[in-house]
């Protein structure tokens, strides 16, 4: 008895090998695209413009392998996977992006919103969650077009541009999964890489990070400002190098300036409540290291003191400045209003909830140490 | 020669955390987040304790009729006809509980992997497997589900990562959302700690004394509770309230956003890894179910019962598998779950204390 | 009872004092085999003949052992001589017969009622050397011979104690093969040499020409695709065994021990973890362990990811794969089958052929066919390396009977691979794993010191844990004395 059974599902079992491989997806007939980038038209449709790696050459014997050039797609479409699936019309084999490794928004794109443009990324349950995310100022299909030297796919090109960017502290370090929470919750908005094409020199440049409310762009930082942004936000803790002006006498221009680095810091928000309005205190205890001064002789206390003191005022000037120019964007980058929500709730439902940045006061309030002036005084 | 169909505490541990944690718990942060929001861990904390408390009356219940299974128990408290009837509803329960787990493994494993692959075709693999290993006797099924323990401590390890890019402020302030909201959160958490149930059914072939059977199941009990807590936390704490309301198996997007050197999409693995988990509770109620079966109509072996049994929930997640039905059958089965895990055996002990009725006579468990 | 397989048994009716009749029985009896000799002596006037078969007794031992002394003690009575041959026993006819097909000489006189046999067997075993399967590179260099007394005495002088068992069995009821059950009283668990006593007696087979006809006659479940039986050519690792509480089993005219019950991690202990340094030994046990998961697993996973999963590897390596396979015409299943068999081929090829030739086919089948397979564009590049590394690892494990039943079932792996990806892989492994956990050797938990647990039998499963934490014997043989060894390094408290 047992065993009759045993031998019928056996045979039962078997047919369905035999019959197939209905999920199979071979890596062979996928175009695997490294980089997309979104843009919109004036219709307001979308574009798309995609890089994958072809192969270069024909049949490779066994010792060479083969390497692998970029090839360019442009298509456009109602919505973002209308015009990926536009581009598969085009294309010999079927598009896959699941491996892309960095999404490029173009500004204009950015403006109207960002969530709606990576949904059917959301949504798939291989969407490429840890690509990258970062805005182009022009056009997308520029930048995905660039004729880089410096690696053999453009996605991983950018993939390496952005992750030196988030090294040496230009932006912060957000995937497209991780920006996810940001672009619904309404308590924090993210700010972005924010990239510029250089068609003439085949290179891109960071110019900063664009600002979000919610999901939409509305603002730029520039580099020194992005810098001070992590700063404070205390996303970046070492390894940020800013060059402060600290004198405006010299005619020798260069002695007008010292570069520090950063080795350390310590943010702190603190709210305080006065008459049921909120005032924000963001401190920032620094520890930096001078790494030119071109000027020299740092000799005495008194004169690291002075330095430390024209330092401070600089950036304390600097930090101003980002917030202004975050509150007119209404970027809560700091997630201020998150920290009412959690600690001042009812506070928060009552005034706060969805509020614009500029209702509350934001005072930066700097602290600077430094550790040391390099290996001369 | 020792007795070749029990198993040892440690094994006792493994087989409830096994049969408790199977397809519930990838949506149960979702499930409760509906109720609770953001204070959805104490929700769970607070059903870890009342199945503690539930763990005391199983043990009592069972401490009285040491020697007997729950059918054994029903028959010697309610008269053979009652108890054989009641069998017949557990039996009933015990395949529902079955083709649930089924259909909300196949639903989710076509969601997440294998969306163009057939329905049946899913179904039958995992029939397939459950026949293999439940039709051996209780010490196998306890061998293999030590083993798939193992799979658990992927997720211990794998989650944990995810709390440095969590954000605490998304589960401020503690205590937000009310009391009352908490505890209806904890109610709707009951289905993820079906499986405990079966603790009366294995308790006899445990070679333990019955204190020892009280220190591991507490023990599983508490690993199992302190195991949703911490996954359901760590998805609160990584995904805003938003969020979190967009996506069913939280645990699972978790583990896809993480990405390592080797694995960039650890999920995949992890998700197959699941499977193991899934199995092991269903293998678990094809088990139960063929018991009750073999103990009604005592002609036939369990075996044959296993066929058929898996062969019911097969037949039955074949016909139910539309989205709404799926919900609909998950608050069915939560509610009929209510009646089996705590109303009945409660209702047994109440009635053993009554009628001071105890273990008499000698009609031990038998397993084959 | 058993049954006998003979069909013509003659018995004869004679007169047995007559020599003649006797010669002629005898004679009968074997058949008139051609090499029956027969020498005729006389000793006090009575005439008498010495009978052997050339073939197996040694005439040399005959003639010193037997003929001589009858020759020199003419005047002694027959049963005072003292033959210098051993094992000189009075035996009757029907005795003789089992005797002279043993090797032993019969003398037998005229007007004597008995008849005597005298110990004259041709050593007929070969010196013994390393055996080549199970290298070593410390420790003992010897192996087992084809000779059953030898081979015991092999273990004998490792297990100097009167607890060391040994019995016989006859299998085998034409070749009456002498097989040997050894254990050590007083650590085996009894129940399992009754178990294994009873099975042993009702084998009723023409013949057991090796342990491994009979392994098949005694094991729990033949059909299983994994080995219940650790074969060992090695008396070392034999006695090692017997120590933990395994029995051995020997036959004559082989040189394999087979020991009983094992459990699965026993095929992943070799004689060179114990004899190397603690961490390397475990480090080299780990690796064994490794390579098993990835002979199994590896072809599997290489299908599922470019078959399924490819966006699981990273990207630069994915540009790399997708290059290799793009020209492919094949789907990476029939890519894996084509190489793998090739594989196969090849060491099945190299095992039959001598060994310089062997080597030959090792490189033509290796790196001729395998270097024209990608440049042909049948297999790509990153599937011989796949494959290959199987193969490999495969050869690591210890045991050949193992790393067989690993590559088999890689097929199966292969197939539910290539129909569902990682959900296909997962699948068979529960399926491997619960049959693990089915498993039984000779009535003992084979998947062991895993499921069901135990911490003792851990210690030397996965890794080896230095010896003095090695305390207990594992616990699913049900040993009668679980204590291996007392604080071996008292010594250290008193060295202050």
């Amino acid at each position: 008895m047992r065993k009759t059974i045993k031998r019928l599902i056996v045979s039962s079992v078997i047919p369905i090998f035999l019959t197939g491989c209905w999920d199979q997806r071979l890596l062979k007939e996928q175009k695997l695209i490294s980089l997309v980038g979104y843009d919109m038209n004036s219709n307001g449709e979308v574009i798309a413009s995609m890089a994958y790696p072809v192969r270069k050459g024909g049949v490779t014997t066994g010792t060479q392998s083969a390497s692998s050039q970029s090839t360019i797609l442009t298509t456009h479409g109602k919505t973002a996977l209308d015009s990926l699936m536009h581009a598969d019309l085009k294309i010999s084999e079927r598009i896959d992006i699941s491996k892309a490794q960095v999404i490029l928004f173009g500004e204009k794109i950015a403006k109207v919103g960002l969530y709606q443009v990576i949904d059917h990324i959301y949504r798939n349950p291989k969407g490429a969650l840890g690509a990258k995310v970062a805005i182009v100022e022009g056009s997308t299909a520029e930048a995905v077009n660039l004729k880089q030297e410096e690696a053999e796919i453009i996605g991983r090109y950018y993939d390496e541009f952005l992750k030196s960017g988030r090294a040496t502290g230009f932006y912060t370090n957000y995937n497209v999964q991780s920006v996810c929470p940001l672009l619904l919750k309404h308590t924090k908005d993210p700010l972005l890489p924010l990239l510029q094409i250089q068609p003439t020199q085949n290179r891109a440049v960071t110019v900063g990070m664009a600002m979000f409310n919610n999901e939409k762009m509305t603002g730029k930082l520039n580099i020194d400002e992005s810098k001070m942004f992590i700063l404070l936000d205390g996303s970046k803790k070492q390894k940020v190098s800013l060059l402060v002006r600290t004198n405006n006498h010299y005619k020798n221009r260069q002695k007008n300036y010292v570069v520090i680095e950063v080795l350390g810091t310590k943010p702190k928000t603190k709210l305080h409540v006065k008459n049921k309005s909120i005032t924000a205190d963001l401190s920032l205890k620094l520890y930096y290291r001078i790494t030119e001064y071109p000027k020299n002789h740092l000799t005495t206390p008194m004169l690291l003191d002075e330095l430390n003191k024209a330092i401070k005022e600089n950036l304390t000037q600097l930090a101003q400045q980002t917030i202004t120019k975050m509150q007119e964007a209404n970027c809560d980058g700091f997630g201020i209003e998150e920290q009412i929500k959690v600690h001042h709730h009812k506070l928060w439902e009552k005034q706060y909830k969805n509020t614009a940045l500029k209702n509350i006061t934001i005072k930066p309030r700097l602290q600077l140490e430094l550790t040391n002036s390099g290996i001369i005084d | 020669m020792k007795n070749n169909n029990q198993m040892t505490k440690l094994q006792l541990i493994t087989f409830i955390i096994q049969t408790q944690i199977g397809v519930a718990f990838l949506s149960l942060p979702f499930d409760i987040h509906k109720f609770a929001k953001g204070d959805s861990w104490i929700s769970l904390l607070i059903t870890g304790v009342v199945m503690q408390v539930l763990v005391f009356f199983y043990f009592i219940l069972s401490n009285r009729f040491p020697k007997q299974d729950l059918f054994q128990i029903l028959q010697s408290l309610l008269g053979r006809f009652v108890g054989k009837c009641l069998t017949l509803f557990y039996f009933a329960y015990f395949l529902l509980t079955g083709s649930t787990i089924l259909i909300l493994f196949v639903y989710i494993i076509k969601k997440w992997m294998l969306p163009y692959t057939p329905y049946w075709v899913i179904l039958m693999l995992m029939c397939a497997v459950g026949i293999y290993i439940a039709i051996e006797n209780l010490t196998v099924i306890a061998r293999f589900y030590f083993i798939a323990t193992i799979v658990l401590l992927v997720f211990i390890f794998v989650t944990p990562m995810a709390i440095k890019d969590g954000n605490i402020h998304y589960i401020m302030p503690i205590g937000h959302s009310g009391i009352w909201k908490i505890l209806n959160g904890a109610t709707h958490a009951t289905l993820a700690w079906q499986g405990l149930e079966l603790f009366l059914i294995v308790s006899p072939f445990v070679t333990a004394s019955s204190k020892e059977k009280l220190k591991a199941v507490t023990l599983a009990n508490i690993l199992v509770t302190l195991l949703y807590t911490f996954l359901t936390f760590v998805c609160l704490i990584y995904f805003s309230g938003d969020e979190i309301m967009l996506m069913p198996q939280p645990v699972l997007y978790l583990l896809k956003s993480f990405s390592f050197t080797i694995i960039e999409r650890p999920d995949i693995v992890i998700i197959s890894l699941w499977i193991i988990l899934v199995g092991t509770s269903f293998i678990s109620y094809l088990y139960g179910a063929s018991l009750a079966a073999s103990f009604v109509i005592k002609k036939w072996k369990r075996q044959p019962f296993v066929y058929l049994t898996a062969l019911f929930c097969f037949a039955f997640a074949l016909f139910f598998n539309g989205e709404q039905e799926i919900e609909k059958l998950t608050k069915f089965t939560t509610n009929i779950g209510f009646i089996f895990l705590l109303a009945m055996p409660v209702f047994l002990l109440l009635i053993s204390l009554l009628f001071k009725k105890q273990q008499r006579g000698n009609l031990n468990a038998k397993n084959y | 009872m058993k049954k006998h397989l003979f069909k013509n048994e003659q018995s004869f009716d004679m007169d047995e004092s007559s020599l003649e009749s006797r010669i002629n029985f005898l004679k009968e009896s074997m058949g008139n085999t051609e090499d029956l000799f027969m020498l005729p002596i006389s000793f006090r006037d009575r005439k008498g003949t010495i009978i052997y078969l050339s073939t197996i007794a040694d005439s040399e031992k005959i003639q010193e052992g037997v003929l001589f002394p009858l020759i020199k003690y003419q005047d002694f009575n027959l049963h005072d001589i003292p033959f210098t041959a051993e094992n000189n026993n009075r035996v009757d006819l029907q005795e003789a017969v089992n005797a002279l097909l043993q090797g032993k000489a019969i003398v037998s006189m005229e007007g004597w009622d008995d008849i005597f046999s005298f110990n004259t067997a041709k050593d007929l075993s070969r010196s013994p050397n390393e055996p080549d399967n199970e290298k070593t590179v410390r420790g003992s260099h010897l192996g087992y011979v084809e000779n059953l007394t030898t081979n015991i005495g092999y273990i004998r002088r490792g297990i100097s104690s009167r607890h060391l068992q040994i019995r016989y069995f006859q299998t085998g009821q034409y070749t009456n093969t002498q097989t040997a059950m050894v254990y050590i009283e007083g650590i085996v668990n009894p129940s399992l040499v009754e178990k294994l006593t009873n099975r042993l007696q009702a084998v009723t087979t023409d013949m057991t020409f090796s342990p491994g006809y009979l392994e098949e006659l005694i094991e729990d479940s033949p059909l299983s695709p994994f080995p219940h039986i650790l074969y060992t050519e090695r008396p070392d690792r034999t006695i090692a065994q017997l120590m933990e509480g395994r029995i051995a089993l020997l036959t004559e005219g082989s040189s394999d021990a087979i020991i009983l019950p094992v459990s699965f991690f026993s095929f992943f202990q070799a004689t060179d973890d114990y004899n190397s340094r603690i961490i390397i030994g475990s480090v080299f046990r780990l690796l064994r362990v490794v390579s098993f998961l990835l002979t199994l697993l590896l072809p599997g996973l290489y299908i599922a990811i470019i078959a399924f999963h490819f966006e699981i590897i990273p990207t630069d390596i994915l540009v790399v794969v997708k290059n290799s396979v793009d020209n492919i015409p094949y789907p990476p299943f029939i890519e894996a089958m084509i190489m793998a068999f090739t594989i196969e081929l090849i060491r099945e090829a190299g095992i039959r052929l001598p060994t310089p030739i062997g080597q030959t086919i090792g490189i033509v089948g290796g790196l001729i066919i395998g270097d024209a397979i990608i440049s042909a564009g049948l297999v790509s590049n990153i599937m011989v390396i796949v494959i290959a590394m199987t193969a490999i690892s495969s050869f690591t494990i210890a045991s050949y009977e193992l790393s067989n039943t690993v590559r088999i079932l890689t097929f199966p792996i292969m197939v539910l691979a290539a129909s569902f990806g990682f959900v296909g892989i997962i699948f068979s492994l529960m399926f491997i794993v619960g049959h693990l956990c089915k498993l039984e050797s000779l009535g003992t938990p084979y998947f062991s010191p895993v499921a069901p647990f135990d911490v003792q039998g851990m210690k030397d499963a996965i890794l080896r844990f230095p010896i003095w934490l090695l305390k207990f014997r594992p616990r699913d043989l049900l040993v009668k004395n679980r204590r291996r060894l007392y604080r071996p390094r008292r010594w250290e408290e008193n060295e202050e």
